[in-house]
């Protein structure tokens, strides 16, 4: 390909050559292949286990609050209102975020609202949601948070979060895992658990349901469980059981949750902002 | 490189020679590219002389299991993209403005065409299907006539999708999203036999 090398062709489009040159240079950065590929940058890889870390270095307290919010999904301008706020505040521990962290489980998307979050001072935790894990969405998750089932314990307390998104999964029956539910058994510490998906949905895998809530009710003794999906607050006693639920705002909402917690009691406050 | 630039100049002769049917004599261009949200990978086929001033591709992207961390995927797209105005001298021809459309979708068991299709959900759960997507893009493209009849392009393409664009304008006062944040590039060789028109 000779052509490439003559000087002729320098001379006669210089202008157009630089302005070419420019264009590739300047625009390698938005390279993609799809929108669904898993690119993420190794500063937002194992989010969830950098978090456990920093929880864990904490002081030991009788007393947490955590904030909690959830179903961020396409409401960046939201989170990052949500960002400043706490971040102007220094008496919460840390915050929990219910899932539904993106809207289309894109990549980018991804990216754009864990940069957002990242500008928290406070360590952040994040269960998975249904939106999560649409389309290539789980594999996304995995490479940004890490496992879909993980827990964290400070302070006498054991934090659980794990995947009971049933309609993602088809209703396998393994969604959520009560194996892995009943394998963090721990009678020494107070538990919270949380999970995207209320029971009270139809989302939620009807047939698990009653060994669910009594894995949580009665095996974990769980104090309180956490849910996000409805966007919107709601409080009570789960039907049959002696658990307390909780269920955040979305986001979008512009108000949050913080939840103050000690070994044998819990009340929260609605925040806006 | 030299061997890409032979696969591509061989491939149009190729099925051209084997064009017993007559299908493939509406074909005048063949591209090879990558990125653009459409593969890293990409081979196409196309026509420039049905519409006037209008190119009409089709491609087929592998998406590498290195990327997805499933398995390959494989993107065809239909694309348009308009010859607004172009600067012709000798061998040269610089098209500074191509604006196009490219239609997309993504075959593969986990990125559903939309919930119609997906017996996991009720109709309507997800109002998106998240196999098709539609990008928007401004290009540009500097060709060279190699011999009579036949011209390669090294063109590149600067745009975005409906996701993008969905969510830079749902969030409108640009506290997070920049414009730059949803650009999506891609670049590639278009081989074109026939009389530049």
């Amino acid at each position: 390909m000779g052509y490439y090398g003559k000087h002729r062709m320098i001379k006669s489009a210089p202008i157009y050559i630089l302005v070419l040159i420019s264009i590739f240079l300047g625009s390698c950065d938005f390279m993609e292949y799809s929108p669904n590929e898993v690119e993420i940058g190794q500063e937002l890889r194992g989010l969830n286990a950098r978090n456990i870390a920093r929880i864990k270095n904490l002081p030991e307290k009788d007393t947490l609050r955590i904030a909690v919010t959830g179903d961020t999904q396409r409401y960046l301008n939201d989170s990052h209102d949500l960002v400043e706020d706490i971040n102007s505040r220094n008496d919460v521990d840390f915050l929990i975020h219910t899932g539904d962290f993106t809207d289309f489980g894109i990549n980018r998307e991804y990216i754009w609202m864990a940069e957002t979050f990242n500008e928290l001072e406070i360590p952040w935790l994040v269960v998975v949601g249904n939106h999560d894990l649409v389309a290539n969405g789980r594999q996304i998750y995995a490479e940004m948070f890490g496992e879909e089932n993980f827990y964290v314990d400070h302070s006498g307390f054991r934090f659980l979060f794990y995947d009971n998104n049933s309609r993602e999964a088809g209703f396998d029956g393994n969604t959520p895992d009560l194996n892995w539910l009943r394998s963090v058994k721990d009678s020494t510490k107070t538990i919270v658990a949380i999970g995207h998906m209320p029971t009270y949905n139809h989302d939620f895998d009807q047939v698990l349901k009653p060994e669910y809530k009594s894995i949580l009710d009665d095996e974990l003794d769980v104090i309180l469980k956490i849910n996000g999906h409805h966007h919107d607050y709601g409080a009570g006693i789960l039907d049959g059981t002696n658990l307390s639920y909780l269920n955040t705002f979305s986001c979008s909402k512009r108000k949050y949750l913080t939840l103050t917690i000690t070994s044998d009691s819990h009340s929260h406050e609605i925040i806006e902002f | 490189m030299k061997k890409l630039l032979l696969i591509l100049h061989l491939l149009p002769l190729s099925i051209l020679a084997q064009d017993s049917t007559g299908v493939f004599r509406h074909l005048n261009t063949f591209s090879l590219q990558t990125g653009a949200g459409v593969g890293k990978y990409t081979l196409g086929i196309g026509n420039t002389s049905w519409v006037k001033n209008l190119e009409l591709d089709i491609l087929a992207g592998i998406v590498p299991e290195e990327l997805t961390q499933d398995e390959n995927w494989w993107i065809i797209s239909t694309k348009v993209s308009w010859n607004s105005w172009n600067i012709s001298k000798g061998k040269f021809i610089i098209r500074p403005i191509r604006p196009g459309v490219n239609l997309n979708f993504t075959l593969d068991d986990d990125i559903p065409l939309g919930n119609t299709f997906d017996s996991r959900y009720p109709s309507g759960y997800y109002w998106w299907s998240p196999a098709i997507r539609i990008n928007f893009f401004i290009g540009s493209s500097f060709d060279i006539e190699l011999k009579k009849g036949h011209r390669l392009a090294l063109y590149h393409e600067l745009g975005s999708n409906d996701h993008y664009l969905n969510l830079y304008f749902s969030n409108e006062n640009y506290k997070v999203l920049s414009f730059s944040d949803i650009l999506v590039w891609g670049f590639g060789l278009k081989w074109y036999l026939g009389e530049f028109q």
